[in-house]
């Protein structure tokens, strides 16, 4: 269970890595908010590093908690489904991810 | 066409002919691959009797195993059993008597009951070898067409990349109320980058499996003296020749306590998942014990050797450090560890390949149909036909064999051909008929098979449960959890089938009969 639990959790922090990449994109921007403006680049930096330490916490817990054959494994293929479920969200329910474009 | 003068438009004239040439042979591997992902609960659902409670945490080989041992496979040179795991429940004996086919028969361990034979290759013995031998042993030319379409697989990948234009500012882009080509690209690229870091490792991994196969000069020019030499080193494959002597064989109890205490003093503590017996009944008999996977992603090559009629230890191996890679990479392929949540990651990401490989060939023939036709060309029409017979043809092929199962007796025959067999030949029958189909009505191919794959998945499971008085959501709650999963998927597969046909229907219906070529020109011409 402690298994699934962690693994949520990973897929939640790259989840929101990947969000925050694409929404330093003006096309994504704009379809989460048309009115969107466009990111001024401390803003687009500040997201790249938060997404990139979310990426790592979920390598190092994986790691930690599932030892290094496991947690490498799982995270990489975290890492995809957690892009693969953003640009589904991307492509049919944009405004769950308003609430990212803020700051 | 010819390739481009630039790199990229060399890489996209490689990645689309690749591909189009592949393409099926690429679909046939990757579903296959990805059912083999739970081909222990493909067997448990095609294998009622083995539908066994959890296996008791001790049990004794010696007076549940050894007895059936003895009458079963006496003539036989080798006989092995894998130990019962919470996935295959029931303890599993292979031989294989001379000029006869192997057998598998499955021991209650907690009775030491001898179940009835399965008359079923199931998913391990069907499926599973499906996905990297296609069942052509001739020469290994299955072996050979499964590593073709590993190694282009790998370019396909490789080519895919540098073709595609716009890697960064599509990274997430799909685009599903757009036009069927512009999704299909988009689901195409999606699913070829976002998940190419499993589609490459699996496809490599596949490739490194069987390299002793694929550039067997390696092993010839290390081991002049033979192959035995390498399988000692590598694997720890000890071996003697039978001395002609009769002897009794030693307690398989006390080589498994031992192996135990073995790996334990070694620092790879660990029990036996697999006991294999050589020689049995002679004085030079040897029995081979490997040490469970489950807990770690490599596929150790840990295994003890020990004298089959006096007990004592022959032989001990581990993998050495190059073996060891070649060991990790195997485990990352064969996925033989116990943990869910990468089984379910690695059947959708095996999935998600036959997305890959599917939109990438109805892409290519959705640009070329209108001009095809035009120009009195069968190119598009062949693929079509082939990417239908791929995709939807081996669903149903593969549903076939499953209904087959449910449909014949354990004991029935015909034409001489055992009920295993039958599945086997009711899978590729179907195949075949699934491309009849798909060449002799193109037009209405992929509607009418989505329609008789949904069909034929609620008669695999109502035949389930008219055969085995089980019904799908109850045996969740019952223990089954492999039956009752496999049910389940039958049921969404029937779903996604149903939803899919309708689909096309309505798109039929919508579509002008002068609607216009598509408008998006392929990236790879």
């Amino acid at each position: 269970m402690s298994e699934l639990l962690f693994s949520i959790l990973a897929f939640a922090l790259c989840y929101f890595a990947f969000a925050l990449f694409a929404l330093c994109q003006a096309t994504h921007r704009k379809a989460v908010n048309p009115l969107a403006r466009a990111t001024s680049p401390a803003g687009q930096l500040a997201r790249w590093f938060v997404a990139v330490t979310c990426l790592t916490a979920a390598l190092v817990v994986l790691l930690k908690l599932q030892g290094s054959g496991f947690g490498a494994v799982l995270w990489a293929l975290l890492v995809s489904a957690s892009a693969f479920t953003l640009s589904l969200t991307l492509s049919w329910k944009p405004n769950w991810l308003r609430l990212l474009l803020r700051g | 066409m010819a390739p481009g003068s630039g790199f990229r438009q060399s890489m996209s004239w490689l990645h689309t002919w690749a591909g189009v040439l592949l393409g099926g042979l690429l679909l046939a591997v990757f579903w296959t691959g990805s059912l083999s992902v739970f081909d222990r609960e493909i067997d448990r659902w095609m294998q009622p009797e083995t539908r066994l409670p959890p296996p008791p945490s001790a049990f004794s080989l010696d007076q549940l195993v050894l007895p059936h041992a003895r009458q079963l496979a006496q003539d036989a040179p080798v006989w092995s059993i894998s130990l019962p795991t919470p996935r295959a429940p029931a303890l599993q004996l292979d031989y294989q008597l001379p000029d006869q086919d192997a057998v598998r028969r499955h021991i209650d361990p907690r009775t030491g009951e001898l179940l009835a034979d399965q008359g079923t290759w199931g998913g391990t013995r069907f499926i599973f070898p499906f996905h990297f031998s296609l069942h052509l042993g001739w020469r290994s030319i299955g072996y050979w067409l499964v590593g073709v379409a590993g190694m282009g697989m790998l370019v396909l990948l490789t080519s895919g990349v540098v073709a595609h234009r716009k890697l960064i500012a599509e990274f997430f882009t799909f685009r599903p109320r757009k036009r069927l080509q512009r999704k299909l690209l988009d689901l195409h690229n999606l699913t070829g980058v976002l998940v190419l870091p499993f589609h490459f490792a699996i496809s490599l991994s596949g490739l490194i499996i069987f390299y002793s196969i694929y550039f067997p000069g390696i092993t010839q020019a290390l081991y002049p003296q033979g192959r035995a030499q390498l399988q000692l080193e590598a694997l720890g494959n000890y071996s003697r020749p039978a001395s002609g002597l009769t002897a009794e064989i030693a307690s398989l109890d006390s080589m498994l306590t031992s192996a135990k205490e073995a790996w334990e003093n070694s620092g790879t503590p660990g029990q036996a998942y697999f006991v294999r017996v050589w020689h049995p009944g002679d004085r030079n008999a040897y029995v081979e014990v490997r040490r469970s996977h489950a807990n770690e992603v490599a596929m150790n090559a840990d295994r003890l050797t020990f004298d089959g009629s006096t007990g004592e230890l022959l032989h001990q191996h581990s993998a050495a450090p190059i073996a060891g890679v070649q060991r990790f990479l195997t485990g990352l392929h064969f996925i033989q560890f116990d943990h869910w949540t990468l089984r379910w990651l690695y059947f959708i990401g095996g999935m998600s390949g036959c997305v890959l490989i599917g939109t990438g060939l109805l892409f290519w023939s959705g640009s070329r149909r209108a001009r095809h036709e035009r120009q009195g060309r069968i190119g598009a029409r062949l693929v079509d036909a082939l990417s239908v017979t791929a995709s939807t043809g081996l669903i149903i092929a593969t549903l076939v064999f499953f209904v087959t199962n449910r449909l014949l007796p354990a004991d029935f025959q015909w034409f001489g051909q055992q009920r295993a067999a039958l599945e086997g030949w009711g899978f590729y029958v179907s195949w075949l008929l699934t491309l009849a189909h798909a060449a002799s009505y193109p037009a209405h191919a992929w509607r009418q098979q989505l329609q008789c794959a949904a069909a034929l998945a609620v008669v695999a499971v109502a035949l389930n449960a008219l055969t085995t008085a089980s019904l799908a959501p109850l045996n969740l709650f019952s223990g089954s959890a492999a039956v009752a999963g496999m049910d389940m998927m039958l049921l969404l597969l029937a779903g996604l089938c149903l939803l899919a046909s309708r689909r096309i229907r309505k798109a039929q219906t919508n579509a002008s009969p002068t609607s216009q070529p598509s408008r998006i020109a392929p990236p790879h011409v």
